[in-house]
C-alpha cells in the first residue's frame, strides 16, 4: 500500500530529516521576519501561542504538523480513521510524508532521495510507534496529497528557511508556526472572504484545544490497541516476539498512570502464558565454550532473553509497589504471578515484596497478597514446596523484625498451610531405618570377607536401581519434602512461640516509643492484634506439637491463661479462655505420650467462668461454649471434688446469663451428674453435706481452687431458682436436672453446650425457640385473623398475610369514607332547603305564581 | 502431749508442704465446727505431739483431753505423722485424707497396678494411668485409684515433662505410704 502510494505522486519523495541537529544552527531570515510583519494582525496568535502544550503534543517528532494545519484534512483522515481501523499502524508510510523538502542556500528546493536505508526507517518507525502518532501515518489520497505539496512548494518560497540542520524540537515549533500561517491562508481562500479573519483565528485555537483533548483520548485508545497487538504477537511466538515485551515494558514507565498499569498488566498476562514450566538455569561459562547444536543455541537465547526481561520487569514492579499511584495495580501483577508462575526464577524477590504487602494499610493490597501466600500454600505441586518454607520463614522474619505488632492477616495465613497427617511418625520411621542400616553394618562386619565383595556389588546395584527410580517417577521425592515441612513447622511455631512470649511480655514495656504510632493504627485490633489468630493456629496444628515443645508451650500458655502478665493491659477473658482451650487440644491430641491432668488450666476456667459477662454479641458466649465442651463435655477423668466445683459455680452462674449461655451451661451440669453419679449428692437437700467435703469446707467465693471449693458438701440450691426462669426451655431442662437422682430413666442429654448456645441463643431479638402462649379462653370472632397464639413477631406477621390486612383496611375506610360523604350530601340538603324557604319567604309577599321547581 | 517446738513446727511444715503447697495455709486456719460457739472467732485446728506422734486436731478436741493423764492417752485427733529416733519426721497413712483433699500434684493408678502399690511397690510408668501436670521431680504426690480414692502418697521419681519419655518398666513416682498399711502394719499404727 505505501509504495503504491509513493509512485502515484507527482513529485520527488520527501527527504528525509537529518538525524542530529544543533540547536544553533536554526537562522530565522529576513523574509521570514518581513512576512511576519505584514500580516502581523494575522499573526496575533503566535505570541499567546501555548508553545509548551504544542511541543509536548509533538515531541521532536514532524509528523504530527500536517495534521494541526489544515484542519479539514485532519477531519477527513480521522473518518477514514475510524473506517480503517487499526491498519493505520502501517509504518513505513510515515516517515515519506513527514519530511520537509531543504532549502539550499541559493534558494533552491531541494528534495532528498528516499534511499535511506532500512535500518533507520525502522528506527523512526519504532519511534513513531512509541510516540502515537499515527494519524499522520494515514495516508491520504494522492489528490489531496499533491495539493497539500503544492502548498507547501508555494509557501516555502516565500518562507525562506534555511535549513542547513534542524534541532527536533525547534524544527518542530518553527514548522508549526509555518503551518499555521499557511493553514490561515488556506482557510482564507476556501471560504473566500476576507472578512472573518479574526473569528478565524480564535476558532482556530479552540479547534486546537479539542484536538489536543481528542488526540489524548485518541492516544490512550491507540495505546490499548497496541498492547493488545504487542500481547497477540508474543502470544503467538514467543520464540521471535521478545522484542514486544520490551516496548510493553517501555509503556509501563508512561506517564499516565492508567496506562503504564494496563501495560503492567498486560504483561502479567503474557508472562503467565509464555514462561516455561521449568526454572530457568543459564548457562555457565564453561557450558558457553561449548559447541551447541543451533536449536538449542536457540533456546538458550530465548531464555537468557526472556529471563532479562522478566528481570526488569520484576524490578519495575518491586519498585513500583512504593510508588503511591501504581502500587495498587503492582501488587496486582506480583501476586499475579507469585500464584501463577512460583516456580520461575526470581521467585524470592517477589515473594520479598509481598510479604511485607500483608501488613499494609491498605485493605486491597492486604487481601490482594495474603490470598498469593494462601495460594501457594495450598498449591504446593507448584513449586515442590520450596516457596512454602520461603514463605513461611519471612513472615517468621517479619514477625520477628516487627515485634509481634503486625495486622493479624500475616499469621491468619499461615492457618492454611497443610501438613501431612503423618509428619511425626515419618519422622519415627525414619529414626527406625537408621538403626536398621546400624544393625546392618554391625552385621556385614561379620560377614566373611570372601562375602563382602559380592555384597558390595549387590549394594551398589540397589543404589542405582533406586536412583533411578527416584528420577523416573515424578512424585516429589518423600524424604525431600518430609525435610520441607519440618523446616516450615518449625518457622510456624517459632513465630507462635515469639507471639506467645511477647504478648506475656506486655507490648508497652518491651517496646521503644518508634513503633507507638504503628501500634496506634493497630487499636481496632487490640492490645495484641496476633494472639487470637496465633492461638487459632495452634489449635489447628496442635497435633503436630513435638513433646518436647510441649511443656514450654503449655507453661506459656497456663502464664496467660492465668492472667500473669507483666504491666500493660490485662488480657481479655476471651484470649485466656482461647488458651486454656487449646492447651486443652494440644493435650487431647497427643495422649498417646501421657495422660495429663491441666489442672492449671482448671484453676483458670474456674475463675473464667465468673468473669463472664452476657454480651450483645455472641462471640464471648460461644468461646466459653466452646471451653466447656472441651474441658469439662469431653474429657473423661475428673476427680469429684472439681466437678461438683463446677457444677456448683455453672449453676451459680447461670442464673445471671441470658438464656443460650444458660442453656449450655444447664446441658453441661445435666451431662456431669449423670457421668458422676457420686456428685448427685449435691442434689440432695439433707444437711450437713458429705463425709468427702469435710476436710476443707470452706466456700470461698473467689475460691481459687475448684479443688477446695468443698463443693460436695453444698447443695445445688440454684436449680429450683432456675426451674423458675423465665426462659421456658431453661426451667424446664432445669426442673430435668433436679430430678436426676429420683427419675429411674436415664435421660440422655442430647445436645452438646457449642449446640445448645446456637439454638437457644436469643441474641437477634425474640425467644429461640419461640414460645407458646397459653390458649386465651375467650375467642374472638370478628377477626379470626388476630386471634395470635405464637408470641412471635416474625410469625404473627407472617400468618396474618397481606391480603387479609389490606381487607380489613378497605373496609376500616370505607366506612370513615360514607360517613363524610354522608354528612357532605346532609351539609347540602340543609343548603338547598333553606335557600327554598328563603325563596318561599320572599315569593309569598309578591304573591308570584310561577317557581322555579329546583333552584340546582 | 504439747504443742511442737519450733525446730519439730519447721520439720513438719516442711514435709507437709511438699504435698499440699501453699494449701498449707488452708490446713492451718480451717475453722473448726466442733466446740465453735456462736459470736465468737472460731476455734481453729492446732498440731500435738505425743509419745513422738504429731496429732492434728482441733483445740476444741485438745482441751478436752487434757482430762487424760499422759500415759493413758492413745492419741487425739487424726495422728499425721511420727518423729524418728534420729528427729526426722515420717508422715504415716493415717494423714492420707488430709493431704489428698489439699495436695497440688496427684497421680492417679491404672486399676491393673492398683493392687501392687497397696502391698507396698513404687509406681511404675505402665500403672501411671494420669498425672498433674507440672510435677516436679522429689515433689510430694497424692496416689489415687481411678475411681478417685485415695491409695496412698509418695515422691514423683521424674517430672511431668520428663514421664511422657519415661520407659514403661521405670519408676515414675516412689512409695512411702499407702492404705495397706493399715492391714500390714496395724501394730506399728
Amino acid at each position: 500500500m505505501a509504495s503504491g502510494k509513493r509512485k502515484r505522486k507527482s513529485h520527488p519523495a520527501a527527504p528525509l530529516l537529518p538525524a542530529d541537529v544543533g540547536d544553533d544552527d536554526i537562522e530565522i531570515s529576513d523574509e521570514d521576519v518581513s512576512f511576519v510583519a505584514k500580516n502581523f494582525q494575522y499573526a496575533g496568535f503566535l505570541s499567546s501561542l501555548d508553545t509548551h502544550s504544542i511541543t509536548k503534543q509533538i515531541l521532536g517528532i514532524n509528523s504530527n504538523k500536517k495534521m494541526a494545519d489544515n484542519l479539514e484534512l485532519y477531519y477527513e483522515k480521522r473518518a477514514k480513521f475510524a473506517s480503517k481501523g487499526k491498519e493505520v499502524l502501517d509504518t513505513d508510510s510515515a516517515i515519506v510524508s513527514d519530511v520537509l523538502p531543504v532549502k539550499s542556500l541559493s534558494g533552491e528546493l531541494q528534495y532528498r532521495k528516499f534511499n535511506t536505508s532500512s535500518a533507520t526507517e525502522k528506527e523512526e518507525a519504532h519511534s513513531g510507534l512509541k510516540e502515537q502518532k499515527p494519524l499522520v501515518e494515514l495516508k491520504k489520497p494522492s489528490a489531496l496529497d499533491d495539493h497539500q505539496m503544492k502548498s507547501d512548494l508555494t509557501h516555502g518560497q516565500g518562507d525562506n528557511v534555511t535549513v542547513a540542520s534542524l534541532g527536533h524540537k525547534k524544527l518542530s515549533k518553527l514548522e508549526l508556526r509555518k503551518e499555521r500561517k499557511k493553514a490561515k491562508k488556506e482557510t482564507q481562500a476556501l471560504s473566500k472572504g476576507d472578512t472573518q479573519v479574526n473569528k478565524s483565528s480564535s476558532h482556530l485555537l479552540a479547534l486546537e484545544q479539542l484536538e489536543q483533548d481528542l488526540s489524548e483520548e485518541k492516544r490512550i485508545e491507540e495505546i490499548k490497541a497496541q498492547m493488545a497487538e504487542l500481547g497477540t504477537a508474543v502470544l503467538a511466538d514467543p520464540e521471535n516476539n521478545l522484542d514486544s515485551l520490551t516496548e510493553l515494558q517501555g509503556l509501563c514507565s508512561y506517564r499516565d498512570s492508567h496506562v503504564s498499569s494496563m501495560a503492567m498488566l498486560s504483561l502479567l498476562a503474557i508472562y503467565r502464558d509464555i514462561v516455561p514450566g521449568y526454572r530457568i538455569r543459564l548457562p555457565t561459562e564453561k557450558e558457553l565454550e561449548m559447541k551447541v547444536s543451533k536449536e538449542v543455541k536457540q533456546l538458550r537465547d530465548f531464555e537468557s532473553k526472556l529471563l532479562k526481561c522478566y528481570q526488569r520487569y520484576i524490578q519495575f514492579l518491586v519498585k513500583s509497589t512504593k510508588s503511591g499511584s501504581l502500587s495498587k495495580a503492582a501488587t496486582r501483577c506480583i501476586t499475579g504471578l507469585l500464584e501463577a508462575i512460583p516456580h520461575f526464577n526470581f521467585r524470592d524477590s517477589l515473594l520479598s515484596a509481598t510479604v511485607p504487602m500483608m501488613n499494609s494499610a491498605d485493605s486491597d493490597c492486604r487481601k490482594l497478597s495474603c490470598n498469593a501466600i494462601q495460594s501457594l500454600f495450598l498449591n504446593e505441586g507448584k513449586h515442590g514446596g520450596s516457596a512454602t518454607v520461603e514463605a513461611v520463614e519471612m513472615i517468621a522474619e517479619l514477625v520477628k523484625t516487627e515485634n509481634c505488632m503486625l495486622r493479624p492477616d500475616v499469621i491468619e495465613v499461615l492457618l492454611s498451610l497443610a501438613f501431612d497427617e503423618d509428619l511425626n511418625r515419618h519422622s519415627e520411621q525414619a529414626q527406625e531405618g537408621g538403626q536398621d542400616r546400624r544393625v546392618e553394618k554391625l552385621q556385614k562386619k561379620h560377614v566373611e570377607k570372601r562375602k563382602k565383595a559380592k555384597h558390595e556389588l549387590a549394594a551398589q546395584l540397589r543404589e542405582e536401581v533406586v536412583t533411578d527410580f527416584r528420577e523416573a517417577s515424578a512424585m516429589p521425592d518423600a524424604a525431600e519434602l518430609h525435610k520441607l515441612q519440618t523446616q516450615t513447622l518449625t518457622a510456624v511455631f517459632e513465630t507462635y512461640f515469639r507471639i506467645l512470649k511477647a504478648s506475656i511480655n506486655s507490648p508497652d514495656s518491651s517496646l521503644g516509643s518508634s513503633s507507638a504510632s504503628f501500634r496506634a493504627k493497630l487499636v481496632e485490633y487490640g492490645p495484641r492484634p496476633m494472639l487470637g489468630p496465633c492461638l487459632n493456629g495452634l489449635a489447628k496444628f496442635s497435633h503436630l506439637v513435638s513433646v518436647e515443645f510441649m511443656g514450654d508451650l503449655l507453661s506459656l500458655l497456663k502464664r496467660l491463661a492465668g492472667g500473669e502478665i507483666k504491666g500493660g493491659t490485662p488480657l481479655s477473658f476471651r484470649d485466656r479462655l482461647h488458651c486454656c482451650v487449646v492447651a486443652f487440644k494440644i493435650v487431647r491430641n497427643n495422649l498417646e505420650a501421657l495422660n495429663i491432668d491441666l489442672r492449671d488450666f482448671f484453676v483458670a476456667l474456674y475463675n473464667l467462668i465468673l468473669c463472664h459477662k452476657t454480651s450483645r454479641d455472641d462471640s464471648d458466649g460461644l468461646v466459653l461454649a466452646e471451653g466447656l465442651q472441651v474441658m469439662l463435655w469431653e474429657t473423661r477423668q475428673h476427680d469429684m471434688q472439681r466437678v461438683a466445683a463446677f457444677i456448683k459455680r455453672l449453676a451459680a452462674k447461670s442464673l445471671h446469663l441470658g438464656p443460650g449461655e444458660a442453656i449450655s451451661a444447664l446441658v453441661t451440669i445435666q451431662h456431669l451428674l449423670q457421668r458422676y453419679k457420686r456428685c448427685q449428692i449435691l442434689l440432695e437437700n439433707e444437711d450437713g453435706g458429705s463425709a468427702a467435703g469435710h476436710l476443707c469446707d470452706m466456700q470461698e467465693e473467689e475460691g481459687a481452687d475448684p479443688d477446695l471449693s468443698g463443693a460436695l458438701s453444698s447443695v445445688l440450691w440454684e436449680l429450683s431458682l432456675l426451674s423458675r426462669h423465665y426462659h421456658p426451655a431453661v426451667s424446664r431442662l432445669a426442673t430435668q436436672i433436679s430430678s436426676i437422682a429420683t427419675s429411674n430413666e436415664a435421660v440422655k442429654a442430647t445436645l452438646n453446650p457449642t449446640e445448645a448456645i446456637l439454638l437457644y441463643s436469643s441474641n437477634n431479638g425474640g425467644f429461640n425457640p419461640s414460645v407458646q402462649l397459653p390458649k386465651k379462653k375467650v375467642k374472638r370472632r370478628f377477626y379470626p385473623a388476630y386471634s395470635v397464639k405464637e408470641v412471635d413477631v416474625h410469625e404473627s406477621i407472617r400468618e396474618c398475610s397481606e391480603m387479609e390486612a389490606r381487607q380489613m383496611f378497605r373496609s376500616h375506610f370505607q366506612v370513615l369514607r360514607d360517613i363524610k360523604e354522608n354528612e357532605a350530601l346532609r351539609k347540602q340538603l340543609n343548603k338547598i332547603i333553606y335557600t327554598l324557604n328563603l325563596f318561599k319567604a320572599k315569593k309569598m309577599p309578591k304573591h308570584r305564581k310561577n317557581r322555579s321547581p329546583m333552584l340546582l | 502431749m504439747r504443742p511442737l517446738d519450733e525446730q519439730e513446727t519447721t520439720a513438719v511444715f516442711e514435709k507437709l508442704h511438699k504435698f499440699v503447697g501453699s494449701n498449707l495455709k488452708h490446713l492451718i486456719e480451717r475453722p473448726a465446727v466442733e466446740g465453735a460457739t456462736a459470736g465468737s472467732a472460731p476455734l481453729r485446728y492446732c498440731f500435738r505431739l505425743h509419745k513422738n506422734r504429731v496429732f492434728y486436731a482441733s483445740e476444741a478436741l485438745v482441751k478436752k483431753a487434757t482430762n487424760i493423764s499422759r500415759e493413758k492417752l492413745v492419741g487425739v485427733g487424726t495422728c499425721i505423722g511420727k518423729f524418728t529416733k534420729s528427729g526426722k519426721f515420717h508422715l504415716l497413712a493415717s494423714s492420707l485424707d488430709l493431704l489428698a483433699s489439699h495436695a497440688k500434684s496427684k497421680i492417679w493408678l491404672k486399676p491393673s497396678s492398683e493392687m501392687s502399690f497397696l502391698y507396698g511397690n513404687h509406681v511404675l510408668k505402665s500403672g501411671l494411668a494420669r498425672i498433674t501436670d507440672n510435677v516436679q521431680q522429689n515433689q510430694g504426690v497424692v496416689i489415687f485409684s481411678m475411681a478417685d480414692i485415695p491409695l496412698g502418697f509418695g515422691v514423683a521419681a521424674k517430672s511431668t515433662q520428663e514421664c511422657r519419655k519415661l520407659d514403661p518398666t521405670a519408676i515414675a513416682a516412689y512409695h512411702q505410704s499407702d492404705v495397706g498399711e493399715y492391714l500390714r502394719m496395724e501394730d506399728d499404727l
